[in-house]
């Protein structure tokens, strides 16, 4: 009864007008990036960061979280209406999506996901809130050994489903762990890697380096695009009811899907993308008829909806009880409340309850919201997708530089950002992918802190990390991804190998 | 094209000039022991991995043929002057204007025709001065007048 009381403060955090009110701005705008293909959430939850500078530390969650969550309810409309996906998890719902628009059921289409992501985003916050107090309880008796592990495990993990090549995808990560040493040691109290330059001493800043890469790298990539839509119907609230046999054709994928995302989204590595795509496997093997996938069928949609949501929601489980992110994005709202001087983690459920249950009472109005927002006020998000994508990006380059200026008050920075950015763009055309740079970053002084800690213990002997029986499960599972992954790669290059041969 | 892998040998030389840059600097800092780490070890043992990890993408890449390197220079550029642009005139012009002509500036490399952008440019410095100075409180000088 605990958590019944514990969810009634979030309650009460979390309908406090100033937090609602980020709720709600977060929902709206993360529907909006939804929506829009060219801009996902992770650009999105960047530029808001220098933002979050100037509210209060549970409004910015609240917010950013909406955003991301909000952002999975939005995607389905480009993909279903236009068949280019708002978000990347939302690229499986083309496939059976436009299919049903084309054949008129657009309105039911956009009814079915709006559904879908309902009940995988209840089950998400269900799992959120029954598994992270035990998730707490047991981390009590992890030691610095298991954090290391698991640090090193959620890194690795997360290369391994990157797409493309998982080395270069390693190498981000520890170019990310890296430079997240640069700045004063904290152990020490020396400066690292300042080459004589003051500004660098406090370290480089997550916020410039979020907003520069998934903000200007983008945009720079961007910039040219001109994608003009036209929509051939309307979608009025009638056409969006479906018929009874397309709602209980509905429901059983909606469970498959939900389960599915939430197992996918509490593992680090895994997230929204790969369970939508996972789902939509796993309703073609389940289907009676599974001719009729790719031609309009409901369970094609349903599902991959279901699952992306939960897995949205369900990320936030070792966010918030390990402080592990599971992705970049989540990388990215921890490094918001580290920002505020809150750490992630155990203890953050115990030192900040009402920042925490406050954040999860949020995600269940957040999606009666959601739900608001794309059925009956689906037109607006509609007529939106008519508008041409060449005002979106210097829109955007405006909004980077005025919160860009707005951390520090700072010109240099605004400078800084353009470095960033060119670099981001020269490892966007050497073939890397900046995702795993930012969560090796936001890790970086965690996973110092703790295998200084864990040698401090062991007295320096190394083979703690073997000893202890938790850590050796995760480093003995992190060592088989590696060697699945180099697999991977041998077997693609033997392939291509025998294909120019041949 | 080439029977090497150009954009990888890039790709992992750089890795491998920066992870040893970040070696050197780190042996500078002190190592320590393991017991007893000093301020480099971390480091180091980064810069390492760094190098051995830009040596697997770099030296593959020497036995097979790759993918070409494709860069929009033009873009890259202008949004680079734009952002330049932006961060040494915003003292000395204020905020709308500054964000006016930044508009202006990125719109060359974008599909918008001069108008669309000084459109743009208007509706964005006026909904950055509603969110970000009404909204936000956020104290930015908003005219060339404002000094």
């Amino acid at each position: 009864m605990e958590l019944l009381g514990n969810l009634l403060m979030g309650l009460g955090t979390s309908l406090q007008p100033a937090v609602l009110m980020y709720c709600v701005i977060g929902v709206v705008l993360g529907t909006f990036i939804g929506v829009l293909p060219g801009i996902g959430p992770l650009a999105a939850i960047s530029l808001l960061l220098p933002i979050t500078f100037h509210i209060d530390p549970t409004s910015a969650i609240v917010m950013l979280a909406g955003v991301y969550y909000g952002s999975e309810y939005g995607g389905s409309t480009a993909s279903i209406l236009l068949n280019i996906p708002g978000t990347t998890a939302n690229a499986v719902t083309c496939l059976d999506g436009y299919p049903m628009a084309q054949k008129g059921r657009a309105g039911v289409a956009l009814f079915i996901t709006t559904i879908g992501s309902l009940g995988g985003g209840i089950a998400g916050v269900l799992a959120l809130i029954f598994a992270a107090p035990l998730i707490v309880a047991v981390s009590m008796s992890f030691g610095a050994a298991e954090y290391v592990a698991l640090m090193v495990f959620g890194l690795v993990a997360s290369t391994a489903v990157a797409t493309g090549s998982p080395v270069k995808a390693l190498a981000m990560v520890v170019l990310g762990l890296l430079l997240s040493t640069w700045g004063i040691d904290l152990n020490t109290g020396i400066s690292r890697f300042d080459f004589g330059v003051v500004k660098l001493m406090d370290g480089l800043n997550i916020v410039m380096i979020a907003m520069g890469i998934f903000g200007v790298t983008e945009i720079m990539k961007n910039i040219s695009s001109d994608r003009h839509s036209t929509l051939r119907e309307r979608i009025t609230f009638r056409s969006m009811l479906p018929t009874r046999q397309e709602l209980r054709q509905s429901g059983k994928p909606i469970a498959r899907g939900s389960i599915i995302g939430v197992i996918l989204g509490a593992l680090p590595g895994t997230g929204p993308s790969i369970a939508s795509y996972v789902s939509y496997a796993v309703e073609r093997k389940v289907a009676k008829d599974p001719s009729r996938f790719g031609k309009g069928a409901i369970e094609g949609i349903a599902s991959p909806e279901a699952s992306n949501n939960a897995a949205a929601q369900a990320a936030f489980i070792p966010t918030l009880t390990l402080g592990i992110p599971g992705s970049a994005t989540m990388a990215v709202m921890m490094g918001a409340l580290i920002i505020h001087g809150i750490q992630p983690g155990p203890t953050m459920m115990v030192e900040q309850p009402s920042l925490f249950w406050g954040l999860i009472a949020s995600f269940f109005i957040g999606n009666i919201l959601l739900v608001i927002l794309n059925i009956p006020m689906i037109g607006i998000w509609v007529s939106m997708l008519t508008v041409p994508s060449k005002y979106l990006f210097p829109a955007i380059l405006a909004i980077v530089l005025i919160g860009g200026y707005g951390v520090h008050y700072s010109t240099f920075d605004i400078f800084l950002l353009a470095i960033i950015g060119v670099i981001g763009y020269g490892m966007y055309a050497l073939g890397f992918e900046p995702a795993p740079l930012l969560l090796g970053f936001v890790l970086g002084p965690l996973l110092e802190q703790n295998f200084r800690r864990a040698m401090l213990l062991s007295r320096g002997d190394l083979t703690v990390f073997i000893e202890r029986p938790l850590s050796l499960a995760l480093l003995i599972i992190t060592a088989g991804i590696l060697m699945l992954s180099v697999w991977g790669v041998i077997r693609g290059r033997r392939r291509a190998r025998d294909a120019l041969v041949s | 094209m080439y029977r090497i892998d150009v954009r990888d040998i890039i790709g992992g030389g750089a890795l491998i000039a920066f992870g040893a840059l970040c070696a050197f600097v780190s042996a500078g800092y002190g190592l320590g022991t393991v017991r007893n780490m000093g301020p480099g070890f971390f480091p180091m043992v980064l810069s390492v991995l760094l190098v051995a990890l830009g040596l697997a993408i770099a030296v593959p890449a020497l036995m097979r043929s790759g993918t070409s390197i494709e860069v929009q220079w033009r873009n890259v550029l202008i949004v680079t002057a734009a952002i330049v642009f932006f961060g040494s005139t915003l003292t000395t012009l204020g905020a709308l204007l500054t964000v006016f002509l930044t508009i202006l500036i990125v719109s060359f490399a974008s599909a918008l025709t001069l108008r669309q952008a000084a459109m743009t440019g208007i509706a964005m410095a006026a909904g950055i001065w509603l969110v970000f100075i009404l909204g936000l409180g956020m104290t930015i000088p908003l005219t060339p007048w404002s000094y």
